[in-house]
């Protein structure tokens, strides 16, 4: 901004450029320390020594002398089998999202290619048919799906509690996701179609084009449809809980171990609730600020390019 | 000469029969695990709604047809509750949606103007949408709690706490700030990369012709953007009346069977082993509701239908680039 | 086209209006219809079992599975038990547990049952839920295995009134064995208690509770305006389930027809029953002194309680530890003992709320009592002895019965609570007796296969809505519409 006003003569529409800036800059700067705000509020709870929660509820980090990391500790080391198992959580919790992340990919790529790339007939039936799919609750496909989760598990024998079966039902339900589709068919949609006509002209297989032309072009709505599958299935709770009811602890995702935690009404659990929250955040917090940064920048640039 | 035609239509076929099939194995992974998790379990959803089932006493299924369906409409406790919960769902959903686009798009327009530092203020503005909604239930509770050692009672009413998650007017307002700061995000990010696609020349030309800022907007700005907004409104909308999240964890153990929502009636009542003789009434419920929400997505769709004419400063854009 | 329209739609037309309205208007009902005699039973048995020269049973590397519903503070308590039954058992059996939480546990559980996927052996959870356990058929007697084992079990063996709600109404068979019992419960400071009772003694009515309450608010508040006699938490689930109870109780009301499972509040007897047991509990908020306030939550309750700014502390029997940690961190310099033995009594709320003290009801306490019960996914026989004897060592076992005292759970076996170690226990004999003074008042929602609909989504929600009204002007009226929408579903169901 300095280096602007230096130059004296500024034409009408820069120096409007700047004034633009100035006031989206002002007000991006308000609404995001309210947005940080109860990021702020939690770590620092998380802080709080129990004592401190309910003497000194104005502050939002502990007082002097009230800094403590019991409840970070307190977890970590709780009473009786758990601590020894809070690493397998998390391992677990990574292979299944990371399985996730990688199916949705290769499953939803593939399927939008063909949807924009292939013609075929129906397809824009088969389309609507999926889109309209979304508009019913999940929740009535919860127990028939159980069901044959049971129902198989026990038709042979040792699978219900085999691992990769276990780890199968919790990754393949939300892996064809019709958003995510919807997504990808939608910037597919912008990339010119005389590019993928052209390279099929050329003689190029359609694996190739996909690999070598799509999926490039298309790298930052990967990024975007990667986080978006990180992220619902790190938290998703319903259907894992379901599954893992009564399983062995070691089976457990760490979303699911510890919700327990998290839900306490009172207040005297509050710095616990608040540390597992900080807890559970990391690891898609890492996630996203690898991948945000690319992700947004490059979202735009998958657009018309001629 | 006769020949090479042949051979032609022969490789023509070919090609086709290819296309076919390489078609069917680019889009097969996709539709194998959609039917497995998706349609079967939907299937057999739709033909539990048409009985009396009980999955604790599978001998006495019964085939009723409609009948469920029909009790949606009669005087009985489900019934009442349902539509209940629908018209509250319906009323916050008049306030929330139009927040949870107006205010991404807000947002995304004040981003796109890249002010100093405008990544940093993406990647907060973004951040909320990567946590669960246990945390922002525990966030939001702890924030708005009913108790004095609530934040906002502590700074501004320790004396005489506000009941922020027991009355029901205070607990819906906690409910949508809950939201907007959760769910911003998504539409922000989809949106503003629509805007950054928005052509530069287009606005250059509106810009000459003297339009103003609003002017610019609605005839350059809206326009481009249609597709995006199209699926953010979509989505928006689909999420907002299958509210489920958001009032189970926003609560007081006051409000703990308050069913505000007909998503919050039905895994209630799924997840009741009492009522676990309804199932197949449940089941309609779903699936009526489905078809209420793919009704609003109709309306929805046919809203933001393409109107003849478009932009004029698009249609100039195009005839100056031609 | 349009022809086609018009039959298409003639036909739903057709379909819809050959449909029953109300499929479920079933008087009979599905669920409740299974009382008396079973003449086919749905579990079975498999195997043999081993005894050795003694008559004692061999068994060899038995796992067995327990899930619970208890899952605080006294979960840790539970799991010391297990493991030193596991160590007395060694080689012969093992028990692994897990914890569901009571929103849900019912479905929960009978779900892994009914699907066999990762079904408990042994369930430990409120009796309430097991009727609809036993109607759903997943849960199976123990008489068969006790027969094997020489286990002479009887109901007579337990608490009266806790045990004729364990025999679910079908006739000679065992499907429950009781544990415990545990409701809402007082701490009082003993020190401000001096000040206003000459030798420290409590009041033995409601009236009398009152008058002392008024007369210690009266004074302290002189040098401490913060002071409410009573610290109540009305916020928690448990205020509704044990106080709004307990009132109800005490004051005559039946909670439900024990033939049709359906609810008659607006009977004109028990509609005053309901009307005056909402008003015992206002006049603690409400009246010209009241003595509590309503809407304090768990830690302004225990916040007041701690800093001398409350005689009377509502809370529960399995938090006593907390109370006692949290008044020695406000007052400096107390063992843990002194304070146990000198500064924080015991007391209950027997005749609390009772407006008419002659009723023999005055006395009673309303609570929950958990219960063993047998999946009826256990079919080898093995299995079945080896949950058997952890059941018997569990309600028989005397210093097991003093453990879980110390967690807040009153035995209600009279092996246990007969004997005299465990009755001159330090908790025992100063605690549980004094929360409990008679286990035989003790009353629990009894059977009914519609525990959630009356229970959570009736009697509950009735005080939820009108305990915040200062008057009973919408009683009558709210009562009535709750008590439609009950009755309703249970027809349904």
């Amino acid at each position: 901004m300095k280096s602007n006003t230096k130059h004296t003569k500024l034409s009408k529409s820069e120096k409007q450029r700047l004034k633009e800036k100035t006031i989206s800059f002002i007000l991006l700067l308000i609404i995001c320390i309210i947005w940080v705000f109860p990021f702020l509020y939690m770590f620092g709870m998380s802080l709080k020594t129990d004592v401190d929660i309910g003497t000194n509820p104005t502050s939002i980090f502990p007082s002097a002398g009230n800094w403590t990391l019991e409840h970070y500790l307190g977890f970590i080391s709780m009473k009786g089998d758990r601590i020894d198992d809070l690493p397998i959580w998390m391992i677990n919790s990574i292979v299944v999202t990371f399985l996730s992340v990688l199916f949705t990919l290769i499953v939803d790529t593939l399927a939008s290619y063909a949807f924009v790339f292939f013609k075929f007939k129906g397809k824009n039936t088969i389309f609507a048919i999926l889109l309209l799919s979304m508009t019913i609750p999940t929740a009535i496909s919860m127990t028939p799906m159980f069901t044959m989760y049971a129902s198989v598990g026990q038709a042979i024998e040792g699978l219900a509690n085999n691992r990769a079966y276990v780890m199968m039902w919790l990754i393949l339900p939300g892996v064809a996701n019709v958003f995510n589709l919807y997504l990808m068919k939608n910037f597919f949609d912008s990339i010119p179609k005389d590019i993928v006509e052209s390279a099929r002209s050329d003689g190029a297989s359609d694996f190739k084009i996909f690999y070598k032309i799509v999926l490039p072009l298309a790298k930052s709505t990967l990024m975007l449809v990667s986080l978006f599958a990180f992220v619902s299935s790190w938290n998703d709770l319903l259907w894992p809980q379901l599954i893992l009811s009564g399983k062995d602890s070691t089976f457990q995702t760490i979303t699911v171990a510890l919700t327990g935690y998290a839900s306490g009404d009172s207040w005297e659990y509050k710095g616990i609730a608040m540390a597992t929250s900080v807890f559970a955040l990391i690891p898609i917090l890492i996630v996203f600020i690898i991948t945000q940064n690319k992700m947004i920048d490059g979202l735009a640039t998958t657009g018309v390019k001629r | 000469m006769s020949e090479a035609v042949i051979n032609r239509k022969k490789d023509r076929r070919k090609e086709i029969l290819k296309r076919y099939g390489l078609a069917i194995g680019f889009v097969s992974p996709f539709v194998l695990v959609f039917i497995i998790f998706t349609v079967i379990p939907l299937i057999m959803g739709f033909v539990i709604s048409l009985c009396k089932y009980n999955p604790y006493d599978l001998e006495s299924t019964t085939f009723i047809g409609f009948s469920n369906y029909l009790m949606l409409f009669g005087n009985n406790v489900l019934a009442r509750t349902f539509w209940q919960a629908l018209g509250k769902t319906l009323i916050f959903d008049v306030v929330a949606v139009p927040c949870l686009i107006i205010i991404p798009l807000g947002l995304a327009y004040l981003i796109n103007m890249k002010p100093p530092g405008y990544k940093i203020f993406r990647a907060i503005i973004y951040l909320p949408s990567v946590i669960s909604i246990t945390i922002v239930g525990v966030l939001f509770g702890a924030i708005f709690s009913d108790s004095e050692l609530g934040l906002i009672n502590a700074w501004f009413s320790s004396e005489n706490p506000i009941p922020f998650l027991s009355d029901p007017v205070l607990r819906w307002t906690v409910i949508l700030l809950a939201s907007i700061w959760w769910q911003t995000g998504t539409n922000f990010i989809i949106l503003s990369a629509a805007l950054r696609n928005v052509p530069k020349s287009l606005y250059e030309a509106c810009e000459m012709d003297g339009g103003s800022r609003l002017e610019l907007f609605i005839h350059v700005t809206l326009p481009n953007i249609k597709g995006s907004l199209g699926i953010v409104l979509f989505n928006t909308l689909i999420g907002y009346l299958n509210l489920y999240g958001q009032p189970t964890v926003l609560n007081s153990a006051i409000n703990r069977n308050n069913i505000e929502s007909p998503m919050m009636l039905i895994q209630q009542w799924l997840n009741s082993f009492e009522r676990s003789s309804l199932t197949g009434l449940i089941s309609a419920t779903a699936i009526f509701f489905g078809l209420i929400v793919m009704l609003f997505t109709f309306i929805e769709r046919y809203l933001m239908k393409d109107r003849k004419g478009g932009s004029k400063y698009e249609i100039q854009y195009k005839a100056y680039e031609a | 086209m349009k022809k086609r329209t018009i039959l298409i739609c003639g036909l739903l037309a057709l379909t819809l209006a050959s449909c029953d309205t109300n499929p479920y208007d079933d008087p009979i009902g599905g669920g409740g219809g299974n009382n008396g005699s079973i003449t086919d039973p749905w579990w079975t048995t498999e195997g043999e079992l081993a005894f050795d020269g003694d008559g004692n049973v061999v068994l060899d590397e038995v796992d067995i599975h327990i899930t619970t519903v208890v899952n605080g503070d006294d979960y840790a308590k539970f799991q010391d038990i297990v493991s030193d039954f596991n160590r007395e058992y060694r080689g012969q059996i093992n028990v692994t547990t897990d914890t569901v939480n009571q929103v849900g546990f019912e479905q929960a559980v009978a779900n892994r049952i009914n699907q066999n996927s990762n079904a408990p052996d042994l369930i430990m959870s409120h009796q309430k839920g097991h009727k609809s356990f036993a109607n759903s058929k997943l849960i199976q007697p123990f008489n068969e295995i006790f027969d094997e084992l020489n286990i002479d079990f009887s109901y007579d063996n337990f608490a009266s009134n806790i045990s004729s709600y364990a025999n679910l109404d079908y006739e000679d068979y065992y499907f429950d064995v009781p544990i415990d019992a545990q409701s809402m419960v007082i701490y009082y400071n003993k020190d401000i208690l001096k000040k206003y009772s000459e030798d420290g003694s409590l009041p033995t009515n409601r009236e009398e509770f009152f008058a002392l309450c008024r007369e210690a608010q009266e004074g302290e508040r002189k040098t401490n305006k913060s002071f409410n006699a009573v610290a109540l938490n009305t916020e928690e689930e448990f205020f509704f389930w044990y106080i709004w109870g307990t009132a109800l109780a005490q004051n005559g009301a039946t909670f439900y027809n024990p033939e049709t499972y359906k609810v008659e509040w607006t009977e004109p007897n028990n509609l005053q029953a309901f009307k005056n047991a909402l008003n015992s509990i206002r006049e603690f908020f409400y009246s010209d002194e009241p003595i509590s306030i309503y809407g304090q939550n768990l830690d302004s309750t225990n916040n007041a309680f701690f800093n001398d700014n409350a005689l009377f502390l509502f809370s529960l029997p399995w938090s006593a530890d907390t109370i006692f940690l949290g008044y020695g961190q406000n007052h400096s310099g107390l063992s843990e003992s002194q304070i146990k033995e000198e500064k924080i009594g015991a007391f209950n709320t027997s005749r609390m709320f009772a407006l008419d003290q002659s009723s023999p009801n005055a006395t009673k306490i309303y609570g929950d009592s958990h219960a063993f019960a047998l999946s009826k996914t256990v079919t080898d026989i093995n299995k079945k002895a080896a949950c058997a004897i952890f059941v018997n060592y569990f309600t028989n076992n005397v210093d097991v019965g003093i453990d879980w005292a110390e967690a807040g759970h009153i035995s209600v076996s009279n092996a246990i609570s007969s004997n005299k170690e465990y009755q001159d226990s330090f908790f025992v004999d100063n605690y549980i007796n004094n929360f409990y003074p008679n286990i035989n008042d003790f009353v629990t929602a009894g059977n009914t296969p519609y525990f959630d609909v009356t229970f959570d989504d009736g009697v509950y929600a009735i005080a939820n809505t009108l305990l915040r009204e200062e008057t009973d002007r919408k009683d009558a009226s709210t009562i009535a519409s709750i008590q439609t929408d009950v009755n309703d579903l249970i027809d349904m169901l």
